[in-house]
């Protein structure tokens, strides 16, 4: 384990920012920590560099306990969530402070921020001040100045927050690409799931200072561990009296239930396949989402979303619809249970 | 046609104002100082007594520069880089020599270091005297000119947060090297502004100077001091002359101050 | 996120990564206590020579009372009357252009860089009977100097750039757009004046009044010499306190300056309370 955190606790006077966190790292990965704002994924963050100290618990980087060690001597990088460029400086400086202030000598310097700029893409822009480059610019600089003085391990706080909607893309995937090009074990924050997803190897969920799940994306979307789980990643519904739904019973302890899209299965009543697994429902509102409908159900009391394919026969606001649901995750107060239609006999594999 | 007139009423009250309450005294000064023509007037600003007042108005003004920089750099630094309780508890105590009558502020002194205050035996004990002499005099200035460069300076790195220090101490940066390369460059204008106010102040504080000082000519007489007592003695070309050496400092720093503020006003934009 | 931020500030500092706190804080709470509240503290040791009675008797004394009066009513008619052309001055700077105007803004400070000697000298000769405008008021029988109308012109001379300077932010933050929307909506001058720009400026109005009594109430140099020290007439509260320890009663010099001390205080208190919600207007919260 290259990172790793044992029974973490943090508390800013009565807030609780860190709950018993313990979790581990394995060198090379490029870690997403996922959680909504306020659930302690910045202060654990912070606490692995150094920025903060914990109240107890233990902070083993490379198989060294760093807690009585400075941030600065911790070999980390750290890019923050502002940049934080030093705005006095040019490009080329920020990116070789780091180096200057190890005294370095200044042949060394000039070739690995060179090596740098062109790691990252700035070159040209070696004389700009911070003021006078684009977000993403930017973030490519704090990137660099990181990764100058040669860190074991990278730290990212929010790296995409600042940036406009339309370059996050770009930048996420070049961001994931170089980081993998390094080789640099990774960890960044972000309270984005759609960012997580699609930048991390792994993923570690924390809400209201604890951890809620660790994982592959994928492994969390199929398998959510905790109801925050469940709702928190991917596109989620919840309904209340689930057990109301053809094919779904009543299970002890679960109060509602988290249905996804993909599991929700609408056709027009004469192209109904399977009548005892369905019901019918009143579309109540069809809206266009690019490459399908978005379908606002009602069936008898109960609403819920669903995709509906483009190519498929027209529905309008109002028609009768055949739904038919296929899985749902139940959620009691601190477990998940993935249920199936009982009534569906075909056995159909669904993808994600 | 009812707007334009009162942008002109309104124009020429605030301009009468100015002239009034602002230039005339100006003028006033100028004027009584050259009335008995340049040969007073130059006797007047080369007597012994008023360059000794001048040397010591420049010492105590540079003395109390160097002190209130120094306090009001680490001062800043303290408040704005770090979390701690009572803060603005601190920043309000920094403050107080603004709050307080310059008489006070002498009077304080002579409370401590005089013939009554507590510290008078030590300094009895020492042979130092404080009140009635010249450390006095620097005391009491540094005291009135306090709070002048922390306050410009808090309120510009407290807006500019600390991200940037603290991205370059993980990097290893020690304390004078981030306040050096990253800090003194954002604060520099913000910084000379402020110790343009306090030479400004420490150049022309009269009260609380006036109360420790004494008034003996020619060992605890600064400039102002000195245009009293010409004053006091009815030798008013010769206090106006001595005077219209302050106005022209004055001058040169109201002018200084207005340069500084217009790039302060145009880095905003930035 | 901030709920953590405000948390944050409850940290303790000494955990901040950024080096200095240490020294920094020293030096700053060193020099603080030796510079200010050591000596400050010391008014109150200083009075323990004298009993409460004493104490009493001094404060209330007939002619310290007549000076008070002075003091506090010569400051209020000043910054009254500094408001007035304060927002007047303010107004012209931000929304007009004319000629001489960067001049203009620029002499708003001379107070705060001239001398107060300079000043007081100053004013007192343009004023007295002699001066020039002195010699005009005199000939209809008004005498200026050596009363309480000359008292009160030194005070607006110091107090005029402390309510310029408060007013001015706020009415630069304040564009035009605002007053072109409620134009739009058929609100006439004066209607936009008192409805939309007024309520904007009052609190600038009341820090920049209480910052310029403050300075007005305390201030000796531009005062002293247009004042004359005609007890029970002229005489302003720094100057009993000067008198005092010129006749070295030490004892009276300091009760006097502990009551000036605790009103100082208590208008700092008001300025500061003030000025929070003036800082709120102009971050536009």
């Amino acid at each position: 384990m290259y990172v790793e955190l044992k029974s973490i606790n943090k508390n800013f006077s009565n807030f609780k920012a860190s709950d018993n966190v313990s979790f581990s790292i394995k060198k090379g990965q490029l870690i997403g920590l996922l959680g909504p704002s306020g659930s302690g994924k910045t202060t654990i963050l912070r606490m692995i560099a150094g920025l903060e100290v914990p109240d107890s618990g233990d902070i083993y980087i490379n198989g060294k306990l760093v807690n009585n060690i400075p941030a600065s001597k911790r070999g980390i990088g750290f890019v923050f969530q502002s940049y934080a460029l030093f705005r006095y400086m040019s490009v080329f400086d920020n990116i070789a402070f780091g180096l200057k202030v190890q005294k370095k000598d200044s042949l060394y310097i000039k070739d690995r921020v060179n090596e740098l700029i062109k790691l990252t893409g700035l070159s040209g822009l070696e004389k700009r001040r911070p003021h006078q480059l684009s977000g993403g610019q930017k973030q490519r600089v704090a990137f660099a100045r990181a990764l100058a003085p040669s860190p074991h391990l990278l730290l990212l706080d929010e790296p995409f927050a600042a940036i406009d909607a339309k370059v996050r893309k770009e930048l996420r995937s070049w961001l994931k690409e170089t980081i993998s090009k390094v080789g640099i074990t990774s960890i960044f924050v972000t309270h984005d799931q759609d960012e997580a997803v699609e930048v991390a190897d792994e993923i570690i969920i924390t809400n209201k200072g604890r951890i809620e799940q660790v994982g592959t994306p994928s492994e969390i979307y199929k398998n959510p561990l905790t109801p925050f789980a469940a709702e928190f990643i991917g596109e989620s519904f919840t309904i209340d009296d689930y057990w109301k739904i053809n094919g779904f019973d009543k299970a002890e302890g679960f109060k509602s239930a988290v249905l996804r899209p993909e599991f929700v299965h609408v056709s027009l009543p004469e192209q109904e396949v399977y009548p005892h697994a369905s019901q019918r429902g009143v579309v109540e509102e069809v809206s266009f989402r690019g490459n399908a409908f978005e379908l606002l159900i009602n069936i008898n009391g109960t609403r819920l979303a669903s995709r509906y394919p483009l190519d498929n026969k027209a529905i309008n606001k109002g028609d009768e619809v055949s739904v038919l649901i296929k899985r749902l995750f139940l959620l009691g107060d601190n477990n998940v249970l993935k249920v199936e239609n009982n009534l569906f006999k075909d056995q159909a594999i669904f993808f994600i | 046609m009812r707007e334009k007139a009162l942008k002109i009423i309104l124009i020429f009250i605030g301009a009468a104002f100015i002239v009034i309450m602002l230039i005339m005294p100006l003028l006033t000064v100028i004027a009584y100082a050259l009335r008995q023509g340049w040969n007073t007037f130059f006797n007047a600003i080369s007597d012994p007594y008023a360059i000794k007042a001048l040397k010591l108005t420049l010492f105590t003004t540079i003395i109390s520069l160097v002190v209130n920089t120094v306090f009001g750099i680490f001062a800043a630094w303290a408040i704005t880089k770090f979390n701690f309780r009572a803060k603005q508890i601190l920043i309000t105590l920094i403050d107080i020599p603004f709050s307080i009558s310059p008489i006070i502020a002498g009077l304080i002194f002579i409370v401590v270091f005089g013939r009554i205050g507590w510290a008078y035996p030590l300094l009895e004990a020492l042979n130092i005297k404080v009140v009635f002499a010249v450390p006095g005099i620097v005391l009491a200035t540094i005291f009135v000119t306090f709070p002048f460069v922390s306050r410009e300076l808090i309120p510009l790195m407290n807006s500019s947060g600390s991200d940037e220090e603290e991205a370059a101490a993980l990097m290893g940066a020690k304390g004078f090297y981030i306040f050096r390369k990253i800090t003194l460059p954002h604060i520099k204008w913000s910084l000379l502004y402020g110790m343009i106010l306090c030479t400004a102040r420490a150049l022309g504080e009269f009260g609380a100077v006036s109360v420790v000082s004494g008034h003996l000519r020619g060992k605890t007489n600064t400039l102002p001091l000195h245009v009293e007592i010409l004053y006091s003695e009815f030798n008013l070309t010769a206090a106006f002359s001595v005077a219209s050496l302050l106005v022209i400092i004055a001058v040169i720093i109201l002018i200084l101050r207005n340069l500084i503020e217009y790039r302060l006003k145009r880095g905003e934009n930035d | 996120m901030q709920a953590l931020q405000k948390f944050k500030g409850k940290n303790k500092a000494n955990k901040s990564i950024i080096p200095g706190f240490g020294l920094s804080m020293g030096i700053t709470l060193s020099m603080l206590s030796f510079i200010v509240l050591i000596p400050l503290a010391s008014v109150l040791l200083s009075l323990k020579d004298i009993s409460f009675s004493e104490f009493i008797e001094v404060i209330v004394d007939r002619q310290t009372v007549s000076a008070y009066k002075v003091s506090i009513s010569c400051a209020f008619i000043a910054s009254s009357i500094n408001v007035v052309f304060g927002v007047l001055l303010a107004w012209i700077l931000t929304r007009y252009k004319f000629p001489c105007k960067r001049i203009f803004d620029g002499l708003i400070e001379l107070p705060f860089a001239l001398p107060t000697a300079v000043a007081g000298i100053s004013l007192t000769t343009l004023y007295s009977d002699k001066g020039w405008i002195g010699a005009l008021f005199n000939k209809i029988g008004v005498k200026i100097s050596y009363t309480k109308v000359g008292i009160t012109i030194a005070m607006i001379f110091i107090g005029i750039p402390f309510v310029v300077r408060s007013i001015q932010p706020i009415l630069e933050k304040l564009d035009s757009q605002y007053e072109e929307a409620a134009a739009i909506l058929g609100a006439d001058k004066h209607i936009i004046f008192l409805k939309v720009i007024f309520p904007e400026i009052l609190p600038a109005m009341l820090t920049g009044f209480a910052l310029a009594f403050a300075r007005s109430i305390g201030e000796y140099g531009s005062v002293v010499f247009i004042a004359g020290n005609i007890p029970y007439k002229t005489q302003i509260t720094p100057l009993i306190i000067m008198s005092k320890l010129e006749q070295f009663n030490y004892p009276a010099a300091t009760s006097i300056a502990l009551i000036m001390i605790i009103f100082s205080f208590i208008i700092l208190f008001g300025i500061n309370v003030l000025s929070s919600r003036v800082n709120k207007i102009a971050s536009g919260d």
